[in-house]
């Protein structure tokens, strides 16, 4: 199934990989630098699936969790992170966030995450 | 006469001219009565004679005027008398509560006493003093000092205190220097010493207080090594973290290129490079990871914690992962678990990192992980935490070295996990122990103290309940 998934982290070359490696599983990218824009984007394309980073330079993942919840509840977040303890998964969860992944992980890992978030 | 007043450290009242404030037993001095008491006895003498001036001259009334001066002088010496015993005996008391007090003071005191003369030979010293250097006060006296200072400095200590006697005050001893004592047992140990010097009936002493500085020494290191590693965890953080994004774009976009490279015919070389540039951009997210779990050895207010909690504050980062692999997850936590105190994060890094290994053991499809919590079976004042699996076991050889600081088996590992682990458990008091048989699986057990406080963690309901 073709998906339109909204990319969001502050680091461009990276949201360009996943962009690159999400589009040639067949579906379609948003990609978002900061928390407003992602939110702009959410509300105004209204995507399948969101993925987070949760530290962003404006705003931050747990923020655009809480905004999905209550715009589009049915979508699932992943969010990822660098520095990540059991607080920040705890706050994610409370948030709302439906996937955790720890920076780095593989393409196949955050393939595997999209397809278990789209499924369910 | 003045009252003698005794100290913490005098108190045998060595110094009985020191009172510059005792009461006066009478209200005039010694020649002011003498005087009075001439005075009167010639009144009395004129006003006798001019009162027997109109009797007739007898015997009688000569002696019934010897019966009454004498009646008068008794009475009056028995007056002064029973005044001056009565101030004694309240200056006695006085001495003596004052003495007992001391005394109070010296054997209870916190410090340890000591009391040296001229010659530096013990003359007395406390119970604290006994109780710190592990001699009875018996097999102190009459010793030198130095017997209580290490023998490679006792030259210089003898140098010092002839120093001291030239120009005796209240002062702190060894300024500058380490001081170091000497127990019985051959032992050394840090200390502090304040010395005072006082006069006494036999000559000079010099009172020594000792304060036995250990534990202070060790919080004090201890503070300095959790501003250190607070400082290399600061940097830990901020090094691993600046790099993870890097390394995500380096692994993600070798991926890319792989992929890519199945449509298009890839050299095999240029194929091969980037698998080199992929397995050791995840070799390097690895040495990131590991450093982040050292920046959360910083030192954290340690709190009471429920293991049960602690378990599923890391089960919120594993359980999807471990699900997604296939693995089977077990946890068993014994009822009423004493809690443990601790810095949480660092705890929870610990088991994370043994899951982790276990889950790297179980490869084969059929892999179970079992968390169990439990007090120690020989002493409940211990619990452990055991993380076992069913996985490829480890080979006798390299059971030993698992510890070691930078061995890892891995192609990929950087040696720092069970490591740190290891030293984080060790830094809450407790001991990390492994076995393992090859095949068959392995077990990692933590045994931790159980916390002694009131108001202890309660766990927490999970989802589950």
């Amino acid at each position: 199934m073709c998906a339109l998934i909204l990319i969001v982290d502050d680091e461009p070359e990276l949201v360009d990989s996943y962009a690159r490696l999400i589009g040639s599983n067949g579906h379609d990218c948003l990609c978002a630098y900061d928390g407003p824009e992602a939110i702009r984007l959410i509300d105004a394309e209204r995507p399948d699936l969101v993925l987070a980073d949760i530290n962003l330079p404006t705003g931050n993942g747990f923020r655009i969790t809480q905004h999905v919840r209550q715009a589009l509840p049915s979508v699932p977040v992943i969010l990822m992170t660098a520095y990540h303890t059991s607080y920040t998964a705890q706050a994610a969860k409370e948030a709302g966030g439906a996937t955790y992944l720890a920076k780095p992980f593989s393409n196949e890992e955050l393939l595997e995450a999209i397809r278990t978030a789209l499924a369910t | 006469m003045t009252t003698a007043i005794s100290s913490p450290t005098d108190p045998d009242n060595l110094n009985p001219r020191q009172s510059n404030s005792a009461p006066k037993l009478l209200p005039f001095g010694a020649l002011t009565i003498t005087l009075l008491y001439v005075g009167l006895g010639i009144l009395w003498v004129l006003v006798a004679t001019a009162v027997l001036a109109f009797f007739p001259p007898s015997s009688l009334t000569l002696n019934l005027n010897r019966l009454l001066f004498l009646s008068v002088t008794a009475g009056l010496l028995y007056w002064l008398v029973r005044r001056y015993t009565a101030a004694i005996e309240t200056s006695v008391t006085e001495a003596q509560e004052s003495a007992a007090r001391a005394r109070i003071y010296f054997d209870g005191a916190a410090q340890g006493i000591a009391r040296v003369n001229d010659e530096g030979r013990i003359v007395r010293v406390n119970p604290k003093l006994e109780e710190m250097f592990g001699y009875r006060e018996a097999e102190l006296l009459g010793q030198p000092v130095e017997m209580l200072v290490p023998e490679r400095l006792r030259k210089r200590h003898r140098q010092h205190r002839d120093a001291y006697a030239a120009a005796p005050r209240s002062r702190p001893m060894g300024l500058g220097y380490d001081l170091v004592g000497r127990r019985k047992d051959g032992t050394e140990f840090p200390i502090e010493v304040g010395l005072s010097y006082s006069h006494s009936r036999e000559g000079g002493l010099v009172i020594a207080n000792v304060t036995d500085i250990t534990e202070r020494l060790a919080l004090e290191l201890e503070a300095r090594r959790s501003e250190t590693l607070s400082a290399l965890g600061a940097v830990a953080a901020g090094v691993a973290h600046e790099l993870s994004n890097p390394l995500a774009i380096i692994s993600s976009r070798a991926e890319l290129m792989l992929a890519a490279g199945d449509e298009r015919a890839l050299a095999p070389q240029v194929r091969e490079d980037l698998q080199v540039v992929l397995r050791n951009a995840v070799r390097a997210g690895r040495v990131s990871r590991d450093l982040l779990r050292l920046a959360r050895q910083r030192s954290a207010a340690r709190e009471p914690l429920s293991l049960a909690n602690l378990i599923e504050g890391a089960l919120l980062l594993l359980r999807d992962q471990l699900r997604r692999d296939g693995i089977a997850l077990d946890t068993v936590v014994e009822p009423d678990l004493p809690s443990i105190r601790g810095e949480r994060t660092a705890l929870e890094q610990v088991l994370i990192n043994l899951v982790l290994n276990a889950r790297d053991a179980v490869s084969n499809g059929n892999g179970t992980i079992r968390i169990a919590a439990a007090t120690l079976a020989d002493n409940p004042r211990c619990v452990t935490l055991t993380v076992t699996d069913n996985g490829c076991g480890i080979a006798p050889e390299v059971l030993p070295r698992v510890f070691d600081l930078l061995y890892t088996t891995k192609a990929d590992g950087s040696g720092l996990g069970l490591w740190l682990s290891r030293r984080a458990i060790r830094d809450h008091g407790g001991t990390l122990e492994v076995s393992s048989e090859l095949g068959r699986g392995t077990t990692f057990v933590a045994t931790l103290p159980a916390a002694s406080e009131p108001g202890a963690e309660k766990p927490r309901l999970t989802e589950e309940d």
